[in-house]
């Protein structure tokens, strides 16, 4: 009990007194109805009252006996000082401007409600659990005076109506949530594929690299044969490379990607002979002494390897001019 | 109904979190597993082809001391190259290719061998990335097959003069 005057006291921490109060300012019919939401939300009585920006009373002293929204109101008229700037319903007009935060802002965060639900609400003037034409009513009432408010029958009706007004509220919210996560399920889809794609093209790239690598590789080895055989070994019936247009074709194992995977590739092996060459040497009859004196005798060594990465075949070949 | 039906979007959005996840991971795994051949295996192959392919003559070995002291050659898959270049002058000088516990860890490191014949720190750490590499001859071509960490395979070879 918090003493303001010498003529005045102000009630707001004995909630049996408020109690009392509360029962004489409703009509007996309404008295059954009155604590049906006051016993559903006694457990979430805490609030905060927030006017045009401003905390006009903490969450914790305000004490509602019923948080539907006319908890300034009531506690004007249970002060009964009409005359007190603070009491609000005669003082002000624009009591519909009082917003009401039915759960703490953890819940608003954690979308048991979402902030429209209040705000919307605000934005049209209204408490938090009037309809439009409630909110008119009331500030009609809140003009006519104390009396026209707290006897009439219609105003304590509104308030046990508003209840089932916001339960169904919330459950629309629910939709709205399911809503989000189908859109969020979706913009996870999306967003999965565009990575996947651009993963693959970052990695198709590389693939097409390593095989150039392993190709170039085992060429090395094919030059480096080439080079190394011996003369007498390369004309030979049984050579490696046979003259042209006849080839020879091996398959052989290039390398091994990551993983230890082999890759293959066919090697096709030929050698040409060079249009100087005597005819003795294998030449066509175009060589003669006059214009090869020195009997040389040339052959272009050629490798070709063929390989397929995705579906497409690549070529690469190396020759050697090899001439004795 | 619409908890079942929120539970069950709740867990298809983490399932596809999770694989957008796992999607990411592999493909980190998978550029890792490649880094070796596209990146290394360039360099690798620049200095081991042009190595291979200007040596006079090669030996193998076993071992750094048997390739210095020159003993106990062999024609079967060793981890040491002794490559002979001849200088401009006429003279041979001698380089070793060696896959060994090196200064930077096991890796293939090149030595030039001084005229005293004593080895010191290695001219060059060719690649330190495969885990093994070895010498071998084919058909007469010296060739070389490191082999990566991801198990990838690749084979230089050079053919001597």
């Amino acid at each position: 009990m918090k003493r303001l005057g010498p003529s005045h006291e102000l009630i707001t921490d004995n909630l049996p007194l408020l109690v009392r109060l509360q029962i004489a300012l409703l009509k007996g019919d309404l008295l059954a109805e009155f604590f049906k939401p006051l016993f559903h939300r006694l457990g979430r009585c805490f609030r905060i009252g927030v006017m045009d920006g401003h905390f006009i009373k903490s969450s914790v002293k305000e004490f509602s006996l019923d948080c539907g929204g006319e908890g300034v109101w009531q506690e004007a008229a249970l002060r009964l000082d009409t005359n007190h700037p603070q009491t609000g319903l005669f003082a002000r007009d624009e009591n519909t401007e009082v917003e009401r935060m039915f759960r703490g802002p953890s819940d608003q965060f954690l979308r048991r409600i979402t902030p429209a639900e209040s705000k919307g609400r605000l934005d049209n003037l209204l408490g938090a659990q009037l309809g439009c034409c409630e909110a008119k009513e009331y500030r009609g009432n809140g003009k006519h005076g104390l009396a026209a408010w707290i006897g009439g029958r219609d105003a304590h009706e509104r308030s046990l109506v508003r209840s089932g007004d916001f339960r169904k509220q919330r459950r629309t919210n629910k939709g709205f949530a399911l809503v989000e996560a189908t859109m969020a399920m979706a913009l996870l889809s999306i967003t999965g594929l565009l990575l996947l794609t651009l993963s693959l093209n970052v990695i198709q790239p590389r693939q097409y690299s390593l095989q150039q690598i392993l190709s170039d590789s085992y060429l090395t080895f094919e030059r480096a044969q080439a080079e190394r055989i011996p003369f007498g070994t390369l004309l030979a019936g049984d050579s490696p490379w046979p003259v042209s247009p006849t080839v020879s074709n091996e398959t052989v194992e290039i390398g091994k990607l990551p993983g230890g995977r082999a890759v293959t590739g066919v090697v096709t092996r030929t050698r040409t002979r060079d249009a100087n060459n005597l005819a003795a040497n294998g030449g066509v009859g175009v060589g003669t002494l006059a214009t090869n004196p020195a009997s040389m005798e040339i052959w272009r060594v050629q490798s070709i390897l063929r390989y397929e990465i995705s579906g497409r075949t690549y070529v690469k070949s190396r020759t050697v001019v090899r001439a004795q | 109904m619409e908890l079942t039906l929120a539970m069950a979007i709740g867990m298809a959005i983490g399932a596809i979190v999770l694989a957008m996840l796992n999607q990411q991971i592999a493909f980190l795994q998978i550029f890792r597993a490649q880094s070796f051949l596209n990146e290394e295996a360039p360099l690798v192959s620049s200095h081991v082809s042009k190595l291979l392919m200007n040596a006079e003559r090669f030996r193998l070995h076993a071992s750094l001391s048997e390739a210095l002291a020159g003993q106990n050659a062999t024609l079967a898959e060793s981890p040491v190259l002794v490559l002979n270049y001849r200088q401009p002058d006429g003279t041979i000088r001698a380089g070793i290719l060696s896959f060994e516990e090196g200064p930077q860890g096991e890796g293939l490191y090149y030595y030039v061998v001084p005229a005293d014949g004593v080895l010191v720190e290695p001219e060059w750490a060719v690649t330190t990335r495969p885990t093994n590499v070895a010498f071998f001859v084919n058909s007469g071509v010296i060739r070389c097959r490191l082999t990566g960490p991801a198990g990838e395979e690749i084979i230089f070879s050079g053919a001597m003069q």
